[in-house]
């Protein structure tokens, strides 16, 4: 089948199916006039170079899209009022002295196709047409409006580089490029969505990641055949290997620092037009328990926030399951007194503690789901009810009692010290399947939970890693280097083992801890 | 797609099977409708000898208040007793069920109480009930009620202002203080009842009658106190041990933690020392392979805690005077306990584990005979001490002012 599209010559599959009557078009102004007809955004002027009515070329390009003052001053007062362009006698000697230099331009191209042009016109380009000789000189002059590079708005940043990505490709790339100096950084571009036409990078250090992994990146990404990608679901839901689990096996970031040092362990980064937020494959659970911020602090204080992380995901996912469990099938477990003070605060509530815990569980979700779906301005007014109906009346009408409350929010605010949302949010919904066995069948329930979990997890491999590496693969290797604590820096000697990296050295300087 | 299914129909089941009778998972039951008993009381049978009376007592919570009056919060809680009497434990029981609006739950036993009169008839019926059910807890503490019934015992401490299961527990924690173990478990109770060779002793409580000298009404407040500990040989109650002697025992069973000794010095004034530390060490003497005697070697030091003498006390040949007469007080206890043991033939100072210990091929060939033979055989004590420190003041305290009188 013939191929729309060619961006390049080395035969990758394309996106694009060709479009019967774009098929034998030639390149005039007024064919392009016609295919970008009914878009008024679309300016197509008729110009005589230096005045010679006998040089007449097309000028297009699309309004908001462009720079005009460049466009002014670099292309079009040159190509009128040029002294050297005065003496040309044809189009083929004009494009001649473009390509050469007798325009103040770096970025131009000669298309003799008009697709190419028209692609090139869309992506924010100046397209000088030549009707006579059919062929085009495009100028990259984007020129359109973007935000400013801002600080983290998702990752919270206290020492460390506050930049962050924005929607742009090219700023992206940038601020990878001034983290990441060596040649080796390698950077390439393709287009995903038919319709959308959205370029996506596939970012990684020669010589440290494994060739694979970047060829089976390359393939997956090569393989999605999707009208838009206007949402990151567009790329991650098609890459991932285990498509039905609730854990991400991709790991986002929108901290150029934090993505530099995820090449420089040796995975594969992809950057998507349009997104401010980077992602990294392949992703293991260990590092959705690992803040970037970690990296920043003393070895020592960022060991006991990682595990006190690692404490908080396992209160998270069964705490209010065991408290279930503990009240209403195994109450001997409790101690005395603090039976007696369950007893006192459950007195007079009428619901069975499993409908106390899963309304409240459930009243939280609801809630935290109005905070983020409301304007900003009446936001307020959610936690307000939040904290007055579910926290105090609910306890003084008897509906609920206030151990409940607690345990309930202790549940949530451990689930909201993990690092990654996404990650956050697949305990969220585990921790219902928990608290529901729970309910059925006590702490019989829960442990059956628990392995289904750890089964679940443990048949996770994303991209040929583990997920649950280190602790789960390699025979046990790597389970020291941050994972449940934060080595110190000049510990970590080698990159992580599962990834198989080219080069495994990570670090070689001659470092003794009494210095 | 199966395996969401499955797993779909799985939760399906589980909740259709919930709440029915003969349900594949546990039961369930909210914990405000339990009532938890802390303490239980066995006795012989009051109406029929052969039955057993069983009193429990547990918290009864009253209903807290809610609104927002100044009053709100808990209200007073009172203890609930329940006696019933029946032929096996396990009937009365489920008698009690029909007694209280709430279920009677087993699992915070914390206190197992004795009557005297059925320890001697024979402990093993009256606790089998509570080793064997699965909800009890076998961790509980086990006393011997002395004087009295474990049902008026429950039921005449409870008047007071305290809540037994408090005070028991109170009375467990401070008991080292006076050299008495922390409480006994109905376990470790068990594996020493059950032992042929050797007798288990467990510790007893009783009633006192004490004067409040604080408020003007008469009626004196009855308490709890420690009493000694009570001997028990082939499962029934046989002699006991009162507070003055249970140090020697402690101290053959290694299990002294801090002691008070009270010695008159040379000058005839008190001084009161803390035994710190204490080895015991019991081993068979063999001659020619055979069983001569046992030697008890006890090693402790202590530290002097309290001087009455003006004069100095702190030098050397004072000193050993003192730890001379400490060595002796304990001599003379651990042989009075000896004593006992010998007249009664049980061995609860362990005599049998310890032999087994070092020698246990000769106690194969001897361990049948050990009835026989531990009556009469000859057991020597040695008592080494040292007085470890006598705290920052090396002097008396008021040496100086004698001094410059």
């Amino acid at each position: 089948m013939l191929k729309f599209w060619k961006r390049n010559s080395k035969g990758k599959p394309y996106l694009y199916e060709e479009k019967p009557e774009n098929k034998d078009v030639s390149l005039t102004g007024k064919n392009i006039s016609t295919l970008l007809s009914d878009s008024d955004d679309i300016i197509i002027r008729q110009l005589y170079i230096n005045g010679n009515e006998e040089l007449a070329i097309t000028f297009c390009y699309v309004d908001g899209l462009i720079n005009k003052k460049t466009a002014s001053d670099d292309v079009l007062k040159p190509l009128l009022q040029e002294a050297a362009l005065s003496k040309v006698q044809d189009s083929r000697d004009i494009i001649n002295l473009i390509e050469h230099g007798s325009l103040y331009y770096t970025s131009q191209a000669t298309r003799d196709n008009i697709n190419d042009t028209i692609k090139d016109v869309l992506d924010g380009s100046v397209a000088l047409i030549f009707d006579d000789i059919k062929q085009a000189v495009t100028f990259d002059i984007k020129g359109f409006e973007k935000r400013t590079i801002q600080e983290t708005t998702g990752e919270n940043v206290i020492k460390g580089s506050k930049d962050a990505f924005i929607e742009v490709m090219s700023v992206n790339t940038s601020l990878v490029r001034r983290k990441i100096r060596t040649q080796n950084l390698k950077i390439k571009q393709m287009s995903i969505g038919q319709e959308t036409i959205t370029p996506v990078s596939v970012v990684y250090i020669d010589g440290i990641a494994n060739s694979n992994l970047v060829d089976e990146v390359n393939k997956r990404l090569q393989a999605i055949n999707i009208d838009g990608v206007l949402r990151s679901s567009a790329i991650e839901e098609f890459i991932v290997d285990n498509k039905l689990s609730a854990f991400p096996q991709v790991m986002y970031t929108e901290r150029p620092d934090n993505f530099c040092s995820n090449l420089l362990e040796g995975r594969v980064g992809i950057l998507i037009d349009g997104l401010p937020v980077s992602y990294i494959v392949p992703g293991s659970l260990n590092q959705f328990l690992h803040a970037p911020e970690d990296y920043s602090s003393n070895f020592l204080v960022a060991s006991s926030i990682t595990f006190i992380r690692f404490v908080s995901v396992i209160t998270t996912l069964i705490l209010p399951g065991f408290y279930i469990s503990v009240t209403t099938f195994h109450q001997e477990m409790i101690p005395t007194e603090l039976a007696m003070s369950i007893i006192i605060s459950k007195e007079g509530v009428p619901l069975p503690t499993y409908i106390e815990i899963i309304i409240m569980l459930l009243a939280f979700e609801v809630l935290l789901e109005a905070g983020l779906r409301m304007p900003k301005p009446i936001g307020q007014a959610v936690s307000i009810v939040g904290a007055v109906v579910v926290g105090q009346s609910a306890v003084e009408a008897k509906l609920i009692s206030p151990v409940v409350v607690i345990v309930v929010s202790f549940t949530v605010i451990s689930g909201f010290s993990m690092p990654n949302q996404d990650f956050s949010n697949a305990l969220r919904l585990w921790r219902f399947i928990m608290t529901a066995l729970s309910s059925f069948a006590g702490l019989f329930g829960l442990s059956l939970g628990f392995i289904a979990l750890l089964l679940h997890l443990a048949s996770i491999e994303t991209f040929g890693v583990p997920y649950l590496s280190p602790f789960a693969a390699n025979e046990g290797d790597d389970i020291e280097v941050d994972s449940l604590f934060r080595m110190p820096v000049w510990l970590v000697k080698k990159r992580p083992r599962n990834l198989k990296t080219i080069n495994k050295v990570k670090e070689n300087s001659n470092v003794s801890k009494d210095k | 797609m199966k395996k969401v299914s499955l797993l779909v129909s799985f939760l399906i089941i589980g909740l259709l099977f919930n709440g029915c009778s003969m349900a594949l998972l546990p039961e369930r039951i909210e914990i405000n409708k339990l009532n938890l008993i802390r303490i239980v009381g066995i006795d012989k049978g009051i109406k029929n000898p052969d039955d057993i009376c069983i009193t429990i007592l547990t918290k009864k919570i009253q209903q807290q208040q809610s609104g927002g009056s100044e009053n709100s919060g808990q209200k007073a809680e009172q203890p609930l007793i329940l006696t019933n009497e029946a032929p096996t434990l396990m009937k009365a029981d489920r008698e009690f069920q029909t007694y209280s609006d709430k279920r009677m739950f087993w699992g915070h036993v914390e206190y197992l109480l004795v009557g005297e009169e059925a320890a001697k008839e024979g402990i093993a019926k009256y606790i089998d009930y509570f080793v064997r059910d699965t909800s009890f807890r076998i961790k509980a503490n086990i006393y011997i009620i002395k004087g009295t019934t474990a049902k008026d015992f429950i039921s005449q401490s409870s008047m007071g202002e305290y809540y037994l299961p408090d005070r028991l527990e109170a009375l467990n924690k401070n008991s080292k203080l006076l050299t008495g173990w922390q409480g006994l478990e109905l376990l470790e109770f068990l594996q020493w009842l059950n032992n042929k060779y050797s007798s288990a002793v467990a510790p007893a409580l009783c009633l006192k009658e004490i004067e409040n000298p604080i408020s003007e009404d008469d009626k004196p407040s009855i308490d709890v106190r420690l009493d000694g500990y009570v001997i028990f040989k082939n499962l029934k109650l046989v002699t006991e041990i009162n507070l003055k002697q249970e140090r020697g025992e402690n101290f053959l069973l290694n299990k002294v933690v801090t002691s008070a000794i009270q010695i008159t010095d040379p000058s005839g004034k008190m001084v009161a020392m803390d035994i710190i530390d204490n080895k015991t060490d019991t081993s068979p003497v063999i001659k020619n392979g055979k069983l001569k005697g046992m030697t008890v070697k006890v090693e402790f030091s202590s530290n002097i805690n309290e001087v009455h003498s003006t004069s100095d006390i702190f030098d050397e040949s004072t000193l050993k005077y003192l730890n001379d007469e400490q060595s002796k007080i304990i001599k003379n206890e651990i042989e009075a306990v000896i004593k006992i043991a010998k007249d009664n033939n049980a061995d609860f100072i362990d005599m049998a584990g310890s032999f087994e210990m070092k020698r246990p091929t000769m106690w194969k060939k001897i361990k049948d005979k050990w009835d026989d033979i531990f009556p009469t055989i000859p057991i020597s004590v040695e008592v080494k001490s040292k007085i470890n420190r006598t705290y920052d003041i090396i002097k008396p305290n008021s040496r100086f002012w004698e001094e410059h009188k």
